[in-house]
């Protein structure tokens, strides 16, 4: 054994220069040490391989980051809702109001209440939820 | 299909693909679940790592700049959790510390001592052996062993900021290391 022979992960993984590794392989034929180290090595490469992360793990990443993206898009989300419910209520007390049925009204009426409603109760809920996590 | 670089995956996200980080998770999980479990050596701390690498490089994302060594980054994102985790369990000064022989050392006891169920094939029998063996290297040539099963030589040495030929020594001394392990036991 020598300080050749130190080389032979490098000769082994393919990163040594192709002049260098021509020089080794002579070396390698002569060298019981490296003939071993050789074997070994390819038994380790196999023996290393990678095995699955352990399901839980991946899926708490994915689960945490889509809390994470919520977390970011609720508040942009509910804005834009809000100003979608109260654009129904502009359109539904606007002049072209008077051409619709009473019953229509009701309903528009109707909807426009629950939709704010819905939003403050969700808001509210959605406070306690981010102030506990 | 050709498959999408780690840079266009991380310019997709930027532009508000989320499922290109998925595709990256999904790219990288094996590799730095095996490595950090192998430094640690404790199930849910290596899973507590896994995912605070994860998540910290998702919170990163939007600002991280694609310079072709995600790979790196990651790596590097795990092993100081893994430094900070001996740190916290008083059970390493540094990976760098060394004997007399300049082999690094743990201050814990080996995990690798207890006898492991005899697999019917002979193969799969020594695959288990060679990863027990790994886990009796100290943690500086465990972590090269571990390290160059995902990079080059080179690559690593430029992770672990130490030159070349000491990480081709590191190995070298592992893979000798190891063997002796297996003629022990046998």
């Amino acid at each position: 054994m020598n300080k050749e022979c130190e080389n032979i992960s490098l000769y082994f993984y393919g990163e040594m220069e192709p002049a260098r590794a021509a020089d080794f392989e002579k070396h390698l034929h002569t060298c019981p040490h490296c003939q071993k180290d050789l074997d070994f090595l390819r038994q380790m490469q196999g023996a290393l391989l990678p095995p699955a992360a352990p399901q839980s793990a991946v899926q708490a990443v994915l689960e945490h980051k889509a809390a994470g993206w919520w977390r970011r898009m609720w508040r942009p989300a509910l804005v834009t809702g809000f100003a979608a419910v109260m654009a129904v209520v502009f359109f539904a007390s606007g002049p072209h109001m008077q051409n619709m049925n009473a019953q229509e009204a009701d309903l528009l009426a109707y909807v426009s209440v629950e939709a704010d409603a819905e939003y403050n109760s969700f808001a509210s809920e959605f406070e306690a939820f981010e102030e506990a996590f | 299909m050709n498959e999408r670089t780690d840079d266009e995956l991380i310019a997709g996200f930027q532009n508000g693909d989320e499922m290109c980080f998925n595709e990256l998770v999904y790219r990288y999980k094996n590799v730095l679940h095996q490595y950090i479990l192998a430094m640690v050596r404790d199930e849910g701390a290596a899973d507590d790592i896994f995912q605070e690498v994860f998540l910290n490089f998702y919170r990163r994302l939007k600002d991280y700049q694609p310079e072709g060594k995600l790979k790196s980054y990651l790596f590097t994102s795990a092993r100081n959790r893994v430094l900070n985790f001996f740190r916290d369990n008083n059970k390493i000064c540094s990976l760098d510390d060394t004997d007399e022989d300049g082999n690094a050392y743990f201050h814990d006891e080996l995990a690798g001592d207890d006898p492991q169920p005899l697999d019917k094939l002979e193969q799969a029998e020594l695959a288990e052996r060679i990863r027990q063996a790994t886990l009796r290297l100290p943690p500086a040539q465990r972590e090269v062993v571990y390290l160059k099963q995902y990079m080059t030589f080179r690559e690593a040495a430029e992770l672990l900021s130490r030159p070349l030929g000491t990480v081709l020594a590191d190995h070298y001394r592992a893979v000798r290391k190891m063997q002796n392990f297996l003629k022990e036991e046998a």
